[in-house]
Formats: structure tokens, sequence, C-alpha cells
């Protein structure tokens, strides 16, 4: 049996509010969610704000502490790891943020913030030899190796966004999560550098954790998807199956949400209303407030993922007699 | 109205020519606007798409001379109604501004005063306009019918809330519907569904198109994304570097594109089609231009695959190849 | 080391110094910090005469071309005592202020980095310090320190304490909670090496800002504390004590008081105009 390269199971992240005298609740930002990934694999999770795919992603790399749940990363439990094994099972997981403009230190230059991974791993002996190595890495996602040694704020957002992208795969990760990684760019910017990315997975064979909200970027990279609405999975699947065959009322909804590149394609959407607070998220299912399905039972019943297809699981009650 | 006279002539709202827009910079001057020229006719709709630095967002908020104080009015005109807004005095401008000619931002929250209600709120716009002689009851009836028409449920609730009170897709119906309130010639958008949800996006670009058709709107959209452009708009002016590429009826953009660059963008949109996953997308090349020295000739010929020699060195006008489709660029000049 | 100092100084780069170039309040408020840090290093070459001792049968001279700005009651040349007060005012502000931001600073910074309950009982200690009047901190470190140079600067840095420790516990936080050191945590970088490498040269910015125009407000301070004899002792010349002085000669030789009161305004007035300016600057939410 091949080990799965992540395996996280019933994670919750809560977030305590600061209350002065009292506690008071907590923000389920993700509540229960069970996600694994195989060596290679590139799995988008979609879902609105709030839904909590940034924080799910964060998680399973332990950058932001999970409150409950199990995760395994290389067949490795690191849900509990202590900070010194966790620094060394870095080199494995990387990230890449959505903000190309937040995410590198204003006061290194490129060759530092690239080169940092290299040294802490101690993966280059030499000043020179990181040079090298951070030159051939510029070059890989497209940069000049001029830029060396220049400041990001001598960079276009592009420009840093790729910079990023060249520390996240610096030290040979098995694992990248980008976390909206093209949000913040044009379109002409986003499609050179999703085309990097899928050039970066298949010759280095990285599994990448795709958050977006946009459906057609993530359909695009993903293998497998997983929709997330108010801190839960509500279906997940093949890239495919998924968004050709969609089950769920919120998938349905989200795809029909997407305004089309194609006027003779418009909007028709008929579900009103915005995702809840998840600091009190609707009892039973999350989506029933604005669910057009909803039924009696669902106001009472938090439905769990059932297996509809091989891999295409479903957490609604509109089908449960397939469980 | 002592410009009916000219308005009663022609079914044009807004006619823009020769518009020059510079930046004051630390590097120099950025020509964010250089030489943009358009017209809307009433009940129409235009969407302005580009990327950033195209030029679009100074062009809209030029409409409403809402400008940084570094913006250099370089040349041209924009005459809304028959006068030129850029002429006017600042008193006379205040009457236009809300009432007239409406705006409608990004950042639903950071349009709303946080301490007035949603009903004071609406109030003030009124009684700049059309409320101006109601009494209490009927200015609350009117506003209740205009967050009907926005779609917001329960109003007479919504009057009484703050705007923190709101989810941004409520705030920005009731921008929408401030915006609409004192039925203006024009309504400025500029990016007004990129900060929420796509499921949120989708209700209001509905609305829009709802509004548009039910009221004779005219409407201006700015925005970077094709695919909401393609929504809600019957032209669309595509903006590169400061100029307009390609000026057609939105189905002729979308169907036969004949700037480069716009079927270069159009390719570089992802679609949730299986062959694209398999083909890949496309992409443009380089990056976008430096606007304090844009490159000359054609701004787009550096990154343009099918660049002439001429296209470094003559700047391409507007050119007419069938009935309202405009295109500046040289492969069509025989056809001038 | 030499990384960090250049880590500091390299992205101030050509477009910055411009910007400061630019700014009119840098540039004026810059001429007079220079011009009067010029006259505190240089005091013992271009002092006329000593400042301490004088020619009783001279006392009380107006200006003349002798003594440009006069004589004092005990015929000290009052040109000499001005520009060595400088140097007496520098040390005082550079050495309060040194003290304020290396404990201010590194205490509230590394609360904000660590967070938690050493942070709330810092910030409980500093807030309890902020609720009292600047000078009556000032003023209760001195009376029970006693007068004296340095325990004039020890007050300095007392009463500044509290203020650079929540300033720097802010910028720490803000830049604590960045992508940038969230990237750097993923990357495996201990905490100390993400506090010296990411925390610590983008937290500068504000603290450089404070300390300038603390610097100003604790020249004033130092000149009121010895104005009420709590600072330093005679004959030593100190601004404010040379104001002291003149009070039984206000009419009579107003020239006591005029010339170092005008020093002490416009040293006071140009850290004031630099730090306005370097906020405009390094403050990025104040737009150009």
């Amino acid at each position: 049996m091949s080990e799965k390269l992540l395996n996280a199971e019933s994670l919750t992240v809560h977030f305590a509010r600061a209350g002065f005298l009292r506690r008071s609740h907590p923000v389920k930002a993700v509540d229960g969610v069970s996600i694994s990934l195989n060596a290679g694999e590139v799995l988008g999770i979609v879902g609105e704000s709030g839904s909590g795919k940034t924080t799910l992603g964060k998680a399973v790399i332990r950058l932001i502490e999970p409150t409950s749940g199990r995760i395994k990363f290389m067949g490795i439990d690191i849900t509990r790891a202590k900070e010194r094994e966790l620094r060394k099972l870095r080199k494995h997981m990387q990230i890449v943020h959505q903000d190309p403009y937040s995410s590198l230190n204003p006061r290194m230059r490129i060759v530092d913030i690239i080169g940092r991974p290299l040294v802490i791993h101690g993966l280059v002996g030499s000043e020179k030899e990181k040079r090298e190595r951070v030159a051939e890495l510029l070059r890989k996602v497209g940069l000049n190796e001029t830029l060396l040694f220049r400041f990001p704020h001598e960079l276009s957002g592009g420009q840093r966004q790729r910079v990023s992208i060249a520390r996240a795969i610096a030290p040979m990760p098995k694992l990248i999560v980008l976390d909206e990684p093209t949000s913040a760019l044009d379109v002409s910017v986003q499609a050179q550098l999703l085309n990097l990315l899928r050039a970066i997975r298949s010759e280095l064979g990285v599994s990448y954790i795709f958050i977006s909200h946009d459906l057609s970027v993530v359909y695009y990279m993903s293998d497998r998807i997983a929709v997330m609405y108010a801190g839960k999975i509500v279906e997940s699947g093949s890239a495919d199956e998924l968004f050709f065959n969609p089950l769920h009322p919120y998938t349905k909804l989200l795809l029909s949400s997407i305004p089309q590149p194609d006027p003779k394609k418009r909007i028709d959407i008929t579900i009103e209303g915005e995702p809840p607070s998840p600091v009190s998220p609707p009892p039973g299912c999350r989506f029933h407030p604005r669910c057009p399905m909803a039924m009696e039972d669902c106001r009472k019943v938090d439905p769990e993922p059932i297996e509809v297809e091989k891999g295409h699981f479903v957490s609604c009650l509109l089908y449960r007699d397939k469980a | 109205m002592t410009y009916s006279i000219q308005e009663s002539r022609t079914d044009e709202v807004l006619r823009i020519s020769g518009l020059k827009i510079y930046y004051k910079g630390d590097l120099g001057l950025v020509k964010a606007v250089d030489g943009v020229s358009l017209s809307i006719n009433r009940g129409s709709s235009l969407a302005i798409v580009g990327e950033s630095g195209s030029g679009k967002t100074t062009l809209g908020h030029a409409i409403m001379r809402l400008l940084p104080y570094n913006a250099v009015i370089a040349g041209g005109e924009i005459i809304f109604n028959g006068r030129n807004v850029l002429s006017l005095s600042k008193e006379e401008l205040r009457k236009l501004r809300g009432y007239r000619l409406t705006m409608v931002f990004q950042e639903p929250s950071a349009a709303l005063n946080p301490v007035f209600k949603i009903g004071s709120f609406l109030k003030d716009v009124l009684k700049k306009g059309k409320g101006a002689s109601m009494s209490e009851s009927e200015l609350k009836e009117e506003m209740i019918s205009l967050l009907r028409k926005v779609r917001i449920p329960s109003p007479e609730e919504v009057l009484n809330k703050y705007p923190h009170e709101l989810s941004g897709g409520m705030k920005q119906r009731v921008l929408i519907a401030a915006a609409i309130a004192n039925g203006p010639d024009l309504m400025i958008a500029d990016e007004p569904t990129s900060a929420l949800d796509v499921s949120v996006q989708a209700q209001i670009l509905k609305l829009l198109d709802e509004l548009r058709a039910k009221m004779g709107l005219s409407l201006i959209f700015i925005t970077h994304n094709l695919g909401v452009a393609a929504q809600v708009s019957d032209q669309i002016a595509v903006m590169y570097a400061g100029k307009i590429m390609e000026l057609a009826p939105t189905s002729s953009i979308f169907e036969t594109p004949k700037h480069p660059y716009t079927s270069m963008l159009l390719k570089t949109i992802p679609t949730i089609r299986r062959e694209l996953k398999k083909e890949g997308l496309a992409a443009i090349p380089g990056s976008l231009p430096d606007l304090t020295s844009p490159p000359p000739g054609c701004r787009f010929h550096p990154r343009c695959p099918m660049a002439m020699e001429d296209c470094r060195k003559v700047d391409p006008e507007p050119i007419e190849v069938e009935k309202g489709h405009f295109v500046s660029c040289l492969l069509y000049r025989d056809k001038a | 080391m030499s990384g960090f100092l250049e880590s500091l100084l390299t992205p101030q780069n050509k477009m910055l110094l411009r910007k400061l170039r630019r700014n009119k309040n840098v540039l004026l408020g810059g001429v007079l910090v220079l011009i009067f840090i010029a006259i505190a290093i240089l005091s013992p070459i271009i002092s006329p005469y000593s400042p301490t001792s004088g020619n009783l049968s001279e006392a009380l001279r107006p200006p003349s071309s002798n003594h440009p700005f006069g004589t004092d009651y005990l015929g000290r040349d009052i040109l000499s005592r001005v520009i060595w007060g400088a140097r007496i005012s520098l040390v005082v502000a550079v050495g309060g202020i040194a003290i304020s931001i290396l404990s201010g600073a590194i205490i509230g910074g590394f609360a904000g980095y660590i967070g938690g309950a050493i942070d709330d009982l810092t910030m409980g200690v500093v807030n309890i310090l902020l609720a009292f009047p600047d000078i009556l901190l000032a003023l209760f470190v001195a009376a029970v320190t006693g007068p004296g140079l340095e325990n004039v600067i020890l007050a300095i840095g007392v009463y500044n304490f509290p203020q650079f420790a929540r300033i720097a516990r802010g910028a720490v936080i803000s830049v604590k909670t960045s992508d940038y050191v969230e990237a750097a945590r993923a990357s495996g970088e201990t905490k100390s090496s993400i506090f010296f490498r990411y925390v610590l040269p983008n937290s500068m910015s504000p603290i450089v800002v404070h300390a300038t125009l603390r610097t100003a407000a604790s020249i004033l301070t130092a000149a009121g504390l010895s104005f009420l004899g709590l600072g330093v002792q005679p004959p030593t010349p100190e601004w404010g004590a040379m104001i002291s002085e003149a009070l039984y000669y206000l009419d009579a030789a107003p020239y006591m008081w005029v010339f170092p009161g005008i020093f002490l305004v416009l040293t006071v007035l140009g850290f004031n105009l630099l730090g306005d300016g370097l906020n405009d600057v390094l403050n990025p939410r104040i737009k150009d």
C-alpha cells in the first residue's frame, strides 16, 4: 500500500476571540475536515471568503495550530511535533502567499530571500554556492539573474510572486501550499504563473494544495478538488467529476455564479444570501438557509460525507440513501 | 436647465475626446491616460476593461473629476450632457455628482460613513435631488422603494442599521440604491464586484443588468475581468497602457476580436473546459510597460507576436473596421 | 552585525533619499539639527571664552563686539555658555533617548514578539506609566535621584520609556503577523533568526521617527528640570539653567535669557520638523 504524502483527519481550527472577563464564542474557521494527498498530486480547495480554505491550508503544514485532529505528513505524525522537529520537516513543506507585496522581507535582497531556505537546511556550503543555486532558481522561475541583488520593492507584482515560488521550491519540498497565488495579479500575468506552476510540478513531481476562490483557476490546476463552505468540506472529487457532475447545491451555485467570458451565457442564479458568520453558523447543514432544496432534516442533521461514486464525496442529505 | 439645448439634439450622454491625464511621479510623468476618445449613448452600457496600469480607473475617476492632487489634465475634454466636466466650477460639480452623475466604488465599506445609519445616508442623497421637497413620510417611502429596487430584504429594518451591521454584498446594494436614487444620467461603477465573493458578485451583476433594463440607465463599468464585462455591457473598450486598443459591441469583442492584445487577453482567461487542461493556457509574454517612458509607436508592440517594423514608429489611430467596431492597430490600416 | 546595519541602510535607496531631500520639513529640520550637532561637537573650538569662569567686573554687559551675546551676572560670556549648552543638551537628549530606546524598544518589542501573559503584564505596567504626565514622571525621578547631569539623563530615559515600549510593541506585532514572517517560519527559520533578520529591521522606522520627535521634547524637559533646579547644576552651562538664572534680570539683562531661549526654540523646532518629515516619508500610511 502506498503511503499518502499527507493525511489530515477531523481537523479543527478554532480561534479564541479576545474576551476581557469571559471567553467569548470561538470562530470555528475549520470544523472537522479531513483531506489527504498523494505524492505528486494537486488538491484544489475552493471556497468563498470565510470558508476556512486558507486556514485549512496553513493548518496542515502547522503554520496555524490546529485545535484538534491529526496530521500525518510523509508518514510522520506532526500534529504535536515539537518546534525543533518541525523545523527539519519544513524543508519538505513550503508556502506561497497571495499578496506578493507582503510576502517578501522588504529589507532582504532577492539572493538572501531565496537563499535562506538553502542555508537553513544546509543545502549549500558556501556563499558562492548559494549564489549559483539562487541564480539557477531564478532562471527556473523565468527571472533574469540580474535580479539577484535587488530588493523586493524594485520588482513588479508578477516578478515578486515568481521570487516567492523560487523560495518555495528552493529546498526541493514534497508539498507546496499555494494560497491564492495569482489572485492579486492581472490575468495576463496570472496565465504566465499558472503555466509556470504546472511546469514546475511536472518537472519536480511536487504536490500542491492549491487554494483559490476562482473555480476556473482551480479546475485548470487541480487533479482533485474540495469545495469548502463555512468551515466544512461540502463536496470533493476529481476535478472533472466535481465540475461536470456537481452534486451539492452549493457547488452548483458556485458553478452557475462564474461570469463567463461569453455574452450569450448570462448569469442566471436564483440563490440569494451570503455565507454565514463563522462565529455562529446555522445548525444542521450550514448551507440550509440558502439552499433551494432544503428539507426539514437539514436544519437538524449535520450531513456526513457520502461516497456517491468512487472518490466523489458529498455532504448533503439529498444523497443519504446512497450511503 | 441651461444646457438642455444640446441635450435634446443628441442621444449622447457622454463624449470624451483626446483625453490625457498624467500623474506627477517621483520618476517623471506617468502617462496614465494618453489620448482616449469614446462616447456613450443614453441607456447603453460600456465596460472599460484593462489590466492594472491600463488607465481604466483614472479614466473613470476623471469623468467624476475625482482625481488625486498630483494628476494633471494634459488635454482633451469630457462632455457630459453638453458641458465640459473639466471646466466646471466646484459648485457646479457638486450639483452634478451624486445627482446626474453617480459612482459606485470597489470597496463598499470605504464608501459608507460608519457613523450614519443607512436611512440618514439615503435621505441625504435624496434631498440633493428628487427628495428636495418631500415630506418625512414620503422620503421614507421613497427610500424603502429604492431598497426594494436593489432587492434588499426587509428594507424597513435596514434603514435603521449601521453599515457595519450589513454584509459586503448588502452594503454594495445600498450604494447602488444611492447611485440610482435621483435617476442619474450616467452611473460609473468602478470594479463594484471585485471585493465580493463569486456568489454575491453574481447577484450584484444580475441586479445591475436588471436595473439597466428597467430604468434605462447609462452605465460605465470598469473592470479587469472580461467575464464580468461580458455580463453587463453592450460595448467594451479594451485599454492597454493608457490607450484604447479596441472598442466594439460586446459580442464582437468575444466573437471576432481584432486587436492582437484583445485576442490574446481572451485566451489567458481560464475557463472550465477539459481541452484547456490538456492544451494549457495561452500567456502573453513580457510585462506591462513603464508608463513614464512607454514604448514608441504602438504600446503593445514589444509583446505583440504580429508586430511589424512600422509598429515601433507609428502610433496607430482608431480605425472603424466594422460598424461600431474600432481598433487601433496597424494590421488594419488598409481598411481605414 | 554588519549585515544588520547594511539591511537597515541599503533599501533607503535613491527614491527614498530623493523623497527625503524633497521634503521641506526634513530639509529645514535637518539643517537646524546639523547646526546644533556641529555646535555641540565643536564647542571647545568655537567658543571664544570659558563657559564657567567669568570676570565679575565684566558682569551684565549687553552685547558688544567682545561679547556678542553679552555677559551674565557673574561676568561669563553668554555666547560661550550657549555654545557649550548645546553640548549639554545633546548629551542629555541623546543619552536619555538611548536609555529609553534600549529599555523601551527592547522590552516592548520583546513583549510584542512573545505575546501572551508577558505581553499583557508589560503593557499593563506601560499603560499605568503612560497615565502619568511626562513631566511628572521626570520630576519624580529627578527628585528621588537628586540633581546632576547623569540623573537628568536617567529621568529623560524613564519618562520616555513607556512610549517607546508601546511603539516598539505595535511595530513588532504588525511585522510579526506579516506574510513574510510566516513564510520565514515555513522556511524553517528559528525564532531568534526571525526576530533579528525579519522583525527587528522592519520595526525600526517608527522607532526612528519617534526618537527624533522625543529628542525635541527631551531637550525641553531637561531645560525644564534645570530651570526648576532639579537638573544640571551650576555652573554647568545648560540652557534651561541659564534661563532660570536670568529670572532676576528679566528686564535688566534680557540678553541673558533671549539667546539661550532662541537656541532652545530653534533646536526643538529642528528636531520636531525632522521628525514630522521623517514620519511623512517613512510611515507608509501617510500617502503621498
